[in-house]
């Protein structure tokens, strides 16, 4: 159990030495958990701040824990950084404040619940849980304790983002009706020969709450196109526009009421992977507003696009380009240049929501209504059905089946 | 002749199987390259139907020839024996008899030999659809270690009590002791130390129960939850199952658990009780909640703090009475955790409630205002707003920053004049940025006259921020003060006034703005003022015919400074009439227009200039203005027009008459590869020869000819062979050769 009582003192930056250096006590220890590409993309953002301290890395991985440390031993010019296999060993730690969760989908939610049970703030890569109650769990145990957390749907912090979703809310685009969001086509991962496990890797670990499966490379490799590890490119990429849909509109406490689709999913007699190769599913606001989640095309043509009376607005996410109709539309558009792949506003919203104990942007109960949509689009896909939600209860109105789906079994000993 | 009945049905699904099939494999066969499998909900949702029907069809054969084939199924294999019996599985609904038969299969399944990863994937199947009766199965998978996973898996969300009773059980012959209905029964048999095989088991056990919230296993977890040698794993688990079962039960064995001189077992109790309050409180119980979170607000162990941090938010999120007093204790507490935490709870208190925070406002040190300011604004307490006014001035830079910030969401009208002296190149710049902020944000349309109003006497900068602020703020009655500004002698001051207005405006605005342009008294900063005006147009669109007020205007200017200016944004708008007085201004008596409008044509956007450019080309004297007006004429012959193929190559061919240069002669031949039309290569070939240009022209020959290889046989085989031969760049050559036998 937590180490708050030696948690930092987190002052104002009155405290902060004259030459902007910051003083030891507002200093927030950080530690990471997962450290594949993901990480390593985005560490330095976290590190560039001054206020941050990143002493620890983990990760199952041995080959990825060793080029970790070596990356932040760089960064800081010093051999401090520590290193662990066992994230547990991390949470155990009085000296952390907040973790950096980068690790496999299907350890999101749930390193993010032992982490704010063991009193750490949490800023967490998307998708944030494996089920639907898994992330309302997330959001409890967040409010129940206090947690500063931050979902990694930094999109919400980026200025493209936020004058799309300002346009919309300011009815430039009239009366809005449509809204759609485009992930690229998932693939078949083909069936491989199993092998052993390789050196230096804590499998079990590695496969945390999920059902244990023999290793097998392809699943390895490949472990987002797996129901059981990951649920496919709706819910890895379509959250962030899932995210987007919900602030824009308003509805971060709700969600759509029905949900309808089509997909294609991967030939069994020569693939290992699971979940839909294209998909197309038709979500239905209480308000009437439809929500189309499209998986087609390629990796670059991925967008989100609102549909008014009067208009449209759109992002493409690849080149962070803003388009509309009518074009005076993005005559209000301030300049700016930080794409999606800058999560440095978003990681300082964090650290203002540690400082003040307020929830940042993406606090847990708005990732977890963002997340629950692709997972419905999922389950409405996986059963062919159409499914009604009461967004209120979040409970399914017509659906014993999908009912069941909402939550799984954590295999032991990997569980909250 | 019920059997007789079966069979007339299995013939017509069957049937029905092929005609299903038949659309399936259409479907797929629009994929075959991709070998990629078409699901049953696949494509659109009327053939989702149909393809339902289709695999419903499956006959009892089929299905049992899939489970038999399923049984050896390892990791590597095909898996399309698991696949249909999920998809028989998946077209079943609960009650029908079809998924009570495809039940009694996967029961007789996991009974069998085969192999653990495919009795896994039928768990995975019974997660869905299992019923009581496959309960006896399961259980047996629950009591061995390398199936309990699987089969709590199956269990987890089971609708009915008697799959609790199954897990219950398991947990009692696991730990090989009866259950008396209030304990475990005293047995020497009984396994005291878990290991490795048992304690898999009992804690996944623990779990579902706690996530299925069976009111019936608190007495037994209770037990467990007692802090036991070698069964401190079991223990924690057990509190925290305790905790997500979340009943008045629950809490009174926790409560008990908190009493444990085990200081580690006491918290963990602790930490469970909290989450057995927010169940609880979930549940309709605040009484009982509230009751928890006052009692964890005393506790005075070694995690006092969460433990209170949690309380605190507990008590306000269940609106109890007892909140506002812990907060304001919380407040004044020396640490900051708490302390903010008390204050993020600001926002969820009732109106009364809220007074000892903003009384709070002017006594309370810099580093607790800093946080007030933010919660109270953001419930929007306007009693916090005369407080936050004056925090505003604050000589600490938090509080200044957040009061600045607040009056976005709570400051009126009157806070607007404060909001602008932060706007002051003085003040520190995160103070601007709030401040401007705040202005864009503040409601009400009280608050756009008064940031006109605050316009008067403020710096140029400021002014031009302001504008700013109004466009965003769509105040349209701040247009006229806006307007006045497009007067100013201030080269800062007017082209952000042109460009506020151009934003915002609309059709009434558009003729005295380019007045406005006409009656400039310092030009320093008129290409900036043009621009606005040209973006204006583009806003506007064709309706409102941009174009003739520019030009009325223009016939109205008589300054060359004037006139000038306006036949730049001629030259942007276009129009009727445009191209003509351009064309006049082109034999204008003063230099200024005359270049102005020369260039102006050079830079047309359209391809109706086309014509009279190259015409004044032909005519003009001064050899710039030729060259200018060629490349423009070249250019315009690359945009959309109406002409015929024949006309587009006389007008290259009239263009390359004038081509003296080499760049220029470039422009022909990048112009004619692009509009490949009949006769161009007659008129790239020859420049094959012309050294200065032989890659750019072979380059352009190979590509008309690409794209029409039947036209001009004779001189395109002779071109190639030229290029082949060659060419310096050694990629065409080899394209020219490859053409060459493509012409034969």
């Amino acid at each position: 159990l937590g180490a708050a009582a030696s948690a930092p003192l987190i002052v104002p930056s009155s405290v902060l030495g004259l030459d902007g250096a910051v003083a030891p006590s507002n200093r927030i220890v950080l530690a990471n958990i997962g450290v594949g590409n993901r990480a390593r993309a985005i560490l330095t953002h976290f590190m560039q701040f001054k206020e941050i301290q990143l002493r620890a890395v983990s990760d199952c991985r041995a080959d990825r824990l060793k080029s970790a440390k070596e990356m932040v031993d760089q960064y800081y010019k010093n051999t401090e950084c520590q290193t662990h296999a066992d994230f547990r060993e991390v949470l155990a730690r009085r000296d952390i404040d907040a973790v950096f969760i980068a690790t496999g989908n299907r350890w999101h939610g749930l390193a993010s619940i032992l982490a704010a049970k063991s009193g750490k703030d949490v800023y967490s890569e998307k998708p944030i849980s494996l089920t639907i109650a898994e992330g309302r769990e997330l959001a409890d145990t967040c409010k129940r304790l206090g947690t500063v957390y931050q979902a990694g749907h930094q999109r919400r912090s980026v200025d493209s983002y936020k004058f799309m979703a300002e346009a919309v809310r300011r009815g430039l685009i009239g009366k809005l009706h449509t809204v759609v969001m485009q992930v690229w086509e998932g693939p078949a991962i083909p069936i491989q020969k199993s092998t052993p496990v390789p050196a230096g890797v804590n499998y079990d670990l590695w496969l945390g709450q999920t059902p244990w499966r023999d290793f097998n490379p392809a699943h390895f490799n490949a472990w987002q196109y797996f129901w059981d590890t990951a649920e496919g490119v709706i819910t890895d990429m379509g959250c962030h526009y899932t995210d987007l849909m919900q602030f824009t509109l308003g509805t971060d406490d709700t969600g759509p009421v029905e949900f309808e689709g089509t997909a294609e999913f991967p030939d069994p007699k020569t693939t290992y992977s699971e979940t839909p190769i294209r998909a197309e599913v038709r979500c239905r606001y209480a308000s009437g507003i439809t929500a189309i989640m499209q998986q087609k095309g390629g990796f670059t043509d991925r967008f989100i696009r609102f549909i008014g009376d009067a208009g449209w607005i759109q992002v493409d996410d690849q080149t962070n380009l803003v388009t509309a109709e009518p074009k005076s539309i993005l005559q209000l558009r301030p300049i700016v240049a930080k794409g999606w792949d800058d999560t440095g506003d978003h990681i300082g919203d964090w650290l203002h929501g540690i400082r003040t104990r307020t929830q940042p942007v993406a606090n847990p109960e708005t990732a977890h209504r963002a997340m629950s949509i692709c997972q419905l689009c999922n389950l409405s896909l996986r059963l062919g059905q159409k499914l009604q939600w009461d967004p209120a209860r979040e409970k399914f109105l017509n659906s014993p089946d999908a009912s069941r789906m909402l939550s799984r079994a954590r295999r032991a000993p990997w569980t909250a | 002749m019920k059997l007789f009945a079966q069979k007339t049905s299995v013939a017509a699904s069957r049937q029905s199987a092929a005609i299903c099939k038949n659309e399936i494999n259409a479907a797929v066969s629009r994929h075959a390259a991709t070998r990629r499998f078409v699901a049953v909900s696949m494509l659109v949702a009327a053939l989702t139907a149909v393809t339902h029907q289709c695999l419903a069809a499956l006959t009892d054969v089929e299905i049992d020839q899939a489970f038999t084939a399923a049984a050896t199924y390892q990791i590597g294999q095909p898996r399309d024996a698991l696949a249909r019996i999920a998809e028989a599985a998946r077209d079943t609904r609960p009650g029908e008899p079809r998924r009570a038969q495809l039940e009694q299969k996967m029961i007789a399944f996991l009974q069998s030999g085969a192999t653990l990863e495919a009795k896994r994937l039928i768990c995975r199947q019974l997660w869905v659809i299992g019923s009581d009766a496959s309960l006896p199965a399961l259980e047996k998978l629950l009591l061995n270690p390398d199936t309990t996973a699987m089969a709590c898996f199956a269990l987890m969300n089971y609708p009915s009590t008697a799959a609790d009773a199954a897990l219950r059980r398991a947990i009692d012959k696991t730990l090989n002791r009866a259950w008396t209905g209030k304990s475990f029964a005293k047995d020497d048999e009984a396994r005291q130390q878990l290991d490795d095989e048992a304690s898999p088991i009992i804690l996944g056990i623990i779990d579902t129960l706690g996530n299925r919230r069976d009111p019936t296993s608190v007495l037994r977890l209770s037990q467990l939850a007692k802090s036991e040698s070698g069964r401190l794993a079991v223990a924690a688990l057990a509190l925290d199952a305790l905790g997500r079962i979340g009943t008045p039960d629950a809490a009174k064995a926790l409560r008990a658990a908190s009493a444990s001189p085990d200081t580690a077992h006491s918290d963990a109790a602790k930490f469970a009780l909290l989450h057995c309050a927010q169940r609880l409180e979930n549940d309709g119980n605040t009484s009982d909640a509230i009751a928890i979170y006052r009692q964890l607000l005393s506790d005075q162990s070694a995690q006092f703090l969460r433990l209170q941090c949690g309380a605190i938010i507990g008590l306000a999120n269940s609106r109890a009475s007892q909140a506002p007093a812990a907060m304001e204790a919380a407040m004044k507490n020396p640490n900051p955790i708490l302390r903010a935490t008390a204050i993020a709870q600001i926002p969820k208190l009732n109106g009364k409630s809220v007074a000892p925070f903003v009384k709070a406002l002017t006594s309370a040190p810099p580093e607790v205002q800093a946080l007030l300011i933010p919660a109270l604004a953001e419930r929007g307490e306007v009693s916090a707003r005369p407080a936050i006014t004056l925090l505003a001035s604050s000589k600490n830079p938090d509080v200044s920053l957040a009061a600045l910030q607040a009056l976005g969401h709570i400051g009126i009208a009157r806070q607007v004049p404060l909001l602008v002296e932060a706007l002051n190149p003085s003040s520190p710049p995160q103070n601007a940025a709030a401040a401007l902020a705040s202005l864009r944000q503040m409601k009400g349309d009280e608050a756009n006259g008064a940031i006109v109003a605050a316009m008067e006497g403020a710096p140029t900068g400021v002014k031009a921020d302001l504008m700013d602020v109004l466009v965003s703020r769509n105040a349209k009655a701040a247009l006229p003060g806006m307007m006045s500004f497009t007067h100013s002698m201030d080269p800062k001051l007017y082209p952000a006034a042109f460009n506020a207005v151009s934003r915002l405006g609309d059709t009434a605005q558009f003729a005295p703005l380019v007045a406005a342009l006409a009656s400039l008294r310092n030009r320093a900063a008129e290409e900036d003022a043009e621009r606005s005006i040209t973006q204006f147009a583009s806003r506007l669109g064709e309706a409102a015919k941009p174009s003739e007020v520019v030009l009325a205007e223009f016939q109205r200017a008589t300054t060359p400074a004037v006139r000038s200016s306006l036949l730049r944004v001629l030259g942007e708008t276009a129009g009727p009439g445009a191209l003509e007085a351009v064309l006049a201004a082109t034999k204008d008596a003063d230099d200024t227009v005359r270049d102005t409008a020369v260039r102006t044509l050079a830079n047309w956007p359209d391809a109706s200039a086309a014509t009279p450019t190259l015409a004044l080309a032909r005519s003009i004297e001064r050899p710039v203005y030729q060259v200018l007006l060629l490349r423009g004429y070249l250019r315009m012959l690359g945009l959309p027009n109406q002409r015929t193929p024949e006309q587009t190559l006389q007008a290259y061919a009239e263009g390359l008459q004038l081509a003296k240069r080499p760049d220029e002669k470039r422009l022909v031949l990048s112009g004619l590869a692009a509009a490949p039309v009949p006769g161009a290569l007659k008129l790239a070939s020859p420049m094959i020869e012309d050294a200065a240009i032989q890659s750019e022209a072979a380059l352009a020959v190979v590509q008309i000819i690409k794209a029409n290889p039947a036209a001009e046989r004779e001189l395109a085989r002779a071109s190639l062979q030229k290029i082949a031969a060659g060419a310096a760049d050694a990629n065409l050559r080899k394209e020219a050769t490859a053409l060459l036998g493509r012409i034969h």
